[in-house]
């Protein structure tokens, strides 16, 4: 019954890439003839032509959306215009900087905030828990760049400890990380934080209590588990934020991933890539979120079940 | 006489609320004999909950026994560390709550909550204490019980979850079981069981049973005493059947009263006048002299002491009903 739960999970994830993929598809001819676009402005007619055809763009829409799908399922996203490269290659060879940067801040932010959170819940109404959370709610509500830039003007620039752009050593990385994962630690810190209160005001933690089981086993086995259902749904969200906030993350201290090469391929029009790198984002997100459902019914019995039941 | 197994005696308990300090229970005294029910009977708020919390150190983090003792076999539960606490729950005194699907965690499976006391108190290894617990299942006849115990507290219905919840406070041979309204949450039907297993398995293993309910048909069917409260007073304990037969003291009777009876006309159905005062606006004299019919004088002025009578209850009343 639980492979059904995954199932439907699984099914859904698919229809969702689809739509991604169809949007993409509408965006890229709603917006025009894709030849004016992407070919320079002084191509000739006679080149125009050429990729009209090439790109069976004189067939009908049904059928270039048949192609289209069916060449970005063989991972043919076109030339970059920038460097007359696959698109998928110039995009991929970007991948591991950003996977090294997002995943160290989802790490970062999932190793200060969800302790920092625990900690304010089990301390609730003291100083400490007031100062965790005013430490959240600026972390959550600072700006990705404003954060980036204060960072550099003190660990760069007056103390000169840290170097300010590119990735060449594991130094480089602290500002990115740091600024890329602190609204997740925030916003993480707060959920924990809340989750924790809740589940701490639950009978079944008198239960618990009234069983015998000492403190530390209470916290650890009874209520850890069941906060952490809704704090995993908020780091799914989270996720989607980490991708986005990578764009500016990489822009600020020219950390050489997709987020900097979007930035770049948007400015030279270079369409190819700029699909590219929208579909394997989208592509991402979906996953993560795949992930994160399969997560939520592994911790949720509750999920685990009635899923199950909904399809049967 | 020896000793009662359970003796609270004068035990005052307050919390510290947002609209300045309340106190709950002012200065209760109950004692339960081994073996033996009482029943902690009153309207909401009169603090028979706060009681029964107040014994295994279970008062929430703005309560706080401010006064009396909570004698346990001659130790004093009120003075007890924490750590002393968490040997004695569950272990020697257990207790089991109203609702049985929130008083069950609900992200593990009922064998592992079943487990965890006996893994606690009793060291025993999972697999020892997986084939015992599905005896305690067997035992508060949960049928199918070695497939039962995969399963999670949301699978059950509330009568099943209530079994687990008494296999779990049985687990240990506990002397004591505390037992807060464990079937008001459920149906009627299932609530005769829950009882009809709950008194089985009291005369097997002989353990006492302090259980609070709102239900006087309840009482009539498992209590030996009966302990009658009003805003944090103990306002008549008697034998269940002196208490029903003459009840003393104008609460008891004014309940006793508002019990629906088959062989009479609903319409004359009488319930107490007026309501209870809020802790926030005690009345200096006897809480109950406000709603009172025998109110006199001293009533409004003085708080009545409990006295024990010749016949062995104990009433605080300066008007008590006329035998
Ligand atoms: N955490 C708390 N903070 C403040 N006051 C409380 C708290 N818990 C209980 N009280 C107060 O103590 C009084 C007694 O509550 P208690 O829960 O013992 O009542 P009860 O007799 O069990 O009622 P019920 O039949 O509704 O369960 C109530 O007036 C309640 O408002
Ligand atoms: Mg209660």
């Amino acid at each position: 019954m639980t492979a059904r739960f995954f199932l439907v999970k699984l099914v859904r994830a698919m229809l969702t890439l689809l739509l991604v993929v169809s949007f993409v598809f509408v965006i890229l001819r709603v917006s025009g003839d894709p030849t004016d676009i992407l070919l320079p402005d002084d191509a000739t007619a006679d080149t125009i032509e050429y990729y009209r055809t090439a790109w069976g763009l004189d067939k009908p829409l049904h059928e270039q959306y048949v192609r289209y799908v069916w060449s970005v399922l063989h991972g043919d996203f076109g030339i970059s215009l920038q460097d007359n490269r696959d698109a998928l290659q110039v995009v991929l060879e970007r991948v591991p900087a950003t996977l090294q940067l997002g995943l160290a801040a989802l790490v970062f932010s999932i190793m200060l905030g969800i302790p920092l959170g625990i900690f304010a819940a089990l301390h609730r109404n003291s100083m400490a828990d007031r100062l965790t959370m005013s430490f959240a709610v600026l972390g959550y509500a600072m700006p990705n760049f404003f954060l980036g830039i204060l960072l550099i003007l003190l660990f760069t620039m007056s103390l000169q400890w840290l170097p300010s752009s590119g990735s060449a050593t594991l130094w480089h990385m602290i500002m990115p990380v740091a600024t890329l994962g602190m609204a997740a630690a925030g916003t993480l810190a707060r959920f924990s934080r809340s989750a924790m209160l809740e589940v701490l005001s639950q009978s079944y933690m008198r239960t618990a209590k009234a069983k015998g089981a000492p403190r530390l086993r209470r916290i650890g086995w009874h209520a850890m588990p069941n906060a952490a259902i809704p704090v995993v749904t908020v780091l799914g969200f989270k996720i989607g934020g980490l991708i986005s906030g990578a764009l500016v993350t990489e822009t600020v201290f020219a950390w050489p991933g997709i987020g900097r090469l979007l930035v770049m391929a948007v400015s030279n029009r270079d369409l190819p890539v700029v699909q590219a790198v929208v579909l394997l984002v989208g592509f991402t997100m979906v996953v993560t979120n795949l992930i994160v459902d399969f997560l939520y019914g592994w911790l949720d019995p509750r999920v685990r079940v009635s899923g199950a039941s909904q399809g049967a | 006489m020896s000793a009662p197994l359970l003796s609270i005696e004068n035990l005052t308990v307050g919390f510290s609320t947002e609209r300045g300090p309340v106190t709950a229970v002012r200065g209760v005294s109950l004692a339960v004999d081994a073996g033996e029910t009482l029943c902690l009977v009153g309207e909401s708020g009169c603090g028979k909950s706060v009681t029964c919390h107040a014994v295994l150190g279970l008062l929430p983090s703005n309560g706080r026994v401010t006064g009396g003792r909570i004698l346990f076999e001659d130790r004093d539960l009120a003075a007890f560390s924490e750590r002393e606490l968490e040997r004695l729950r569950g272990r020697e005194v257990a207790m089991i709550f109203q609702d049985p699907l929130t008083a069950l965690n609900p992200v593990h499976s009922i064998g592992k909550q079943l487990a965890e006391v006996l893994i606690l108190h009793r060291g025993l290894s999972w697999d020892a204490a997986k084939a015992e617990v599905k005896r305690l299942l067997d035992r508060v006849r949960i049928p199918d019980a070695g497939r039962r115990l995969g399963e999670y507290p949301h699978q059950l219905s509330g009568g099943m979850n209530q079994r687990v919840a008494i296999a779990m406070a049985m687990a240990c041979r506990p002397k004591l079981i505390i037992a807060d309204e464990p079937t008001t949450a459920l149906d009627v039907t299932i609530q005769a069981q829950i009882l009809e297993l709950l008194r089985e398995l009291q005369a097997e293993e002989g353990l006492a049973l302090m259980l609070v309910t709102h239900d006087l048909g309840v009482v009539a069917e498992m209590a030996d005493r009966v302990a009658v409260m009003y805003l944090g007073r103990v306002a008549e304990e008697a034998a269940v059947n002196d208490l029903f037969s003459a009840p003393c003291h104008p609460y008891t009777r004014g309940l006793l009263r508002s019990i629906p009876r088959i062989d009479e006309n609903v319409a004359r159905l009488a319930t107490i006048e007026g309501s209870v005062p809020s802790l926030h606006a005690v009345p200096a004299g006897c809480p109950f002299a406000p709603r009172c019919e025998n109110a006199c004088t001293a009533c409004v002025e003085h708080v009545p002491e409990p006295l024990v009578r010749a016949d062995g209850r104990r009433v605080a009343c300066f008007a008590p009903v006329a035998a």
